[in-house]
């Protein structure tokens, strides 16, 4: 069974490799519109409903943590019942709701900024910030997160299923480790998503078509 | 000069900068660690093992239980936001104050006050109150600049009051820096909760509330006309439902939350998740005033089973451990049992109902969202101290330049408010509690600076910060939400009497620590 993950492992690694110069795309649609205009708009949709969806995960983990914590709190107070396992359901409820949502709060720009300069920029000056942001910084982050964290430690992890730190905890703590690359991975997908739609932006402009959506306005909730 | 430490320092700067260049704080801090990671560990000063630690960071993170208590208390002020309860509150207090003068001006600071629990992000708050009360108090008569002075500095009060989210953050910050410290100090050194932040913040807070208050009343005595009584004779009088729903239910589940913190009943994160489930009950009853449905029952047999539990925990041994129960405990567990379950189906009553009025997505939506923006920054900060500090030493850098402040302690924290201050003018409360608590906060209380007291100063000082022109965040916030007739200038002006009495706020808990201090060590004794 863990040879099977292993394999699938492996297999993922050498599809994210070989991914991995996908994220020069906004750069490409910008230096070679013609060729790269059509393949841009059809992976960008795609790249939004991916944070879509795992949006919808972290809203679902957000309800669900309220209620088994308040399951536990009447199970404390007065039941006089505890389990490891249902602390381990909260905790890990809170830590996929801010992880996954991580990417939606990316397209919806829900991520703080700094706005004083930025209020008074064109938009084409923003997306052009985005732009170098994304290259600079989101991306490389993105990438370090993902490869450190596929470290010897978390093969193992898989590769024993490794399970909770105490005896009644939820043995799933090898699915939490990979929260970790997951959360590098569909950020990195959203900012190539963003990516686009900056480079959209630049190119626009530079043929003299308004601008009529100025990045960073979001769309509706 | 070496190497790292100049590094160290155009690390600082460069992150400054480029944070100004707008693009999202918690990516340009990481980012500008790894471009300097990448430059110390070509010139061979940091080695590359030092990044490795980022997963182990990001799972701190993940495990730690006392950040729970952040999307619950999110949740719950969302909910309450989508719900309405917020505006409720504002429109009640200031019809039942408003035939005053000043009054809707006190209205607004005690809803401020209150709407603590919903929001530790200064912007929300001020443009909610913004676009809720400003256009009422200018159509009423009130003078533009008391009216964004109040507005501003309510804004504002929602950080130090608790059960504010900053101050869940600033106590985790604070109890890493004080364990960092106590080994230093050879194990001497006191362990900060939240609880004890948040009880610690409150005298201040409150003196606060009253400072805005009697100033708002000195306004009223002497220059009636910049505060005029409101004009409420079109408007229906208020009936004892509405008051009680409005205003009676939020503060019941307010006070009930904090209550149970500072009293120790429950730890915070308990706390907050009662907040939230509560939360949800309320927006049923509020949604359903409007429009009838047939889950409205449910609502009130689940209040009725919470009552109905705490009632049984009283009287009936109920737990589920003892194997020879009576009969009559045994039946009492039964109805408990029965409670729970409607207690949980009144719960899903609540968000059937947010669904049906199209706000159950639109809450989460932006729980979610804030919950991941404020811990997406602390791992952008994570990634900023493993360079900084873990790779330049800079964390002992900014020690030796404390320690070797003139005037000692009193120096060194001079120094650290001024700075943070200043840093208030462009970064957010949390970004500061991520990156420059942990870095400060150690050697200070090394220093023999009481934790909790430095941390109440803390959030004072910045609370200040975001009132002050040019720059001050709140006043930002206000002028993009406040109507295009409203003078920048006003806005700017209108800040500095609250600004002054901040100062002196500030002053007082500095010479008197007790202020602070006082009431989190008659919790721990």
């Amino acid at each position: 069974m863990s040879e099977l993950f292993l394999n699938i492992g492996t297999g993922l690694r050498w599809l994210g490799i070989a991914a991995l110069p996908l994220l020069l795309l906004p750069l490409l649609t910008l230096a070679l519109p013609k060729m790269f205009a059509a393949p841009a708009n059809w992976l960008r949709p795609k790249l939004d409903a991916i944070s879509s969806s795992t949006l919808g995960i972290s809203m679902t983990l957000a309800v669900f943590m309220v209620g088994v914590q308040i399951l536990v709190i009447v199970g404390r107070y007065l039941f006089d019942w505890s389990a490891s396992w249902a602390n381990d359901l909260i905790i890990y409820s809170f830590a996929g709701m801010f992880l996954l949502a991580a990417g939606s709060a990316l397209k919806h720009d829900a991520h703080v900024r700094v706005d004083i300069l930025r209020e008074s920029m064109s938009p084409n000056r923003r997306a052009a910030v985005d732009l170098a942001g994304l290259y600079l910084f989101l991306f490389p982050i993105c990438l370090l997160i993902i490869w450190s964290s596929v470290s010897p430690s978390f093969i193992r992890s898989w590769a024993n299923f490794e399970g909770a730190r105490e005896t009644d905890g939820l043995p799933i703590t090898y699915i939490f480790k990979t929260l970790v690359p997951l959360f590098g991975v569909l950020l990195s997908l959203q900012g190539l998503s963003e990516g686009l739609r900056a480079a959209q932006t630049l190119r626009r402009s530079s043929n003299g078509i308004d601008t009529e959506s100025p990045l960073g306005v979001t769309d509706g909730n | 000069m070496e190497i790292e430490v100049i590094l160290a320092i155009s690390m600082f700067l460069v992150a400054i900068g480029a944070l100004l260049a707008g693009f999202p704080v918690a990516f340009t801090l990481g980012g500008v660690a790894l471009v300097f990671a990448f430059i110390g560990i070509s010139l061979d000063v940091m080695s590359v093992n030092d990044l490795k630690n980022l997963p182990s960071r990001i799972e701190g993170v993940m495990r730690n239980g006392v950040l729970v208590a952040v999307p619950f208390f999110v949740i719950m002020g969302v909910v309450l936001e989508r719900s309405r309860v917020a505006e409720d509150l504002l429109g009640i207090a200031s019809r039942l104050l408003g035939q005053m003068r000043g009054g809707l001006g006190y209205a607004v600071v005690l809803v401020g006050a209150l709407l603590a629990a919903s929001t530790g992000i200064v912007g929300a708050t001020v443009i909610t109150i913004t676009l809720i009360a400003l256009p009422t108090m200018l159509k009423q008569g009130y003078d533009p600049k008391l009216a964004t002075g109040i507005i501003a500095s309510s804004g504002t009060l929602g950080q130090i009051i608790p059960p504010s989210i900053v101050l869940i953050l600033l106590a985790d910050a604070i109890a890493n820096a004080s364990a960092q410290a106590s080994t230093s100090l050879g194990g001497r050194a006191v362990s900060v909760s939240v609880q004890d932040l948040f009880s610690g913040a409150l005298i201040p807070g409150l003196i606060l509330v009253c400072l805005y208050l009697g100033w708002i009343a000195f306004n009223a005595i002497t220059r009636p006309e910049r505060c005029p009584p409101a004009d409420v004779s079109d408007l229906p009088p208020l009936k004892a439902r509405e008051v009680m729903i409005g205003l009676g239910a939020p503060l019941a589940l307010i006070f009930a939350v904090l209550g149970s913190i500072l009293l120790g009943i429950t730890p915070p994160t308990e706390a907050a998740a009662i907040g939230a489930g509560g939360a949800v009950l309320l927006a049923g009853f509020r949604l359903s005033e409007d429009s009838p449905t047939r889950l409205r029952p449910l609502l009130y047999a689940a209040l009725a089973s919470a009552a109905l539990l705490l009632a049984l925990n009283a009287g009936f041994e109920l737990s589920v451990k003892q194997d020879t129960l009576t009969g009559i405990d045994k039946a009492a567990q039964l109805l408990a049992f029965l409670c729970v379950f409607v207690l949980i189906a009144g719960l899903g009553a609540g968000l059937v109902i947010l669904r049906r009025a199209r706000h159950l997505k639109s809450a989460f939506t932006s729980a979610s969202h804030i919950t991941s923006m404020v811990f997406v920054i602390l791992i952008g900060a994570s990634l900023f101290s493993l360079v900084f500090t873990g790779g330049y030493r800079g964390d002992e850098m900014i020690e030796g330049v404390l320690t070797a402040m003139p005037g000692g302690v009193w120096g060194a924290l001079a120094i650290t408010m001024l700075v943070m201050f200043v840093l208030g003018f462009f970064l957010d409360f949390i970004e500061i509690i991520f990156i420059i608590v942990p870095l400060v906060a150690p050697p200070l209380i090394v220093l023999g600076v009481d934790p909790i007291w430095l941390a109440i100063l803390m959030a004072l000082n910045l609370q200040t910060s975001f009132l002050t022109p040019p720059f001050g965040f709140a006043l930002f916030y206000l002028r993009g939400a406040a109507p295009d007739e409203v003078q920048t200038l006003d806005i700017w002006r209108g800040a500095i009497p609250f600004i002054g009495l901040q100062i002196v706020l500030i002053i007082a808990v500095a010479a008197i620590p007790a202020l602070a201090t006082w009431l989190p060590s008659i919790g721990t004794s």
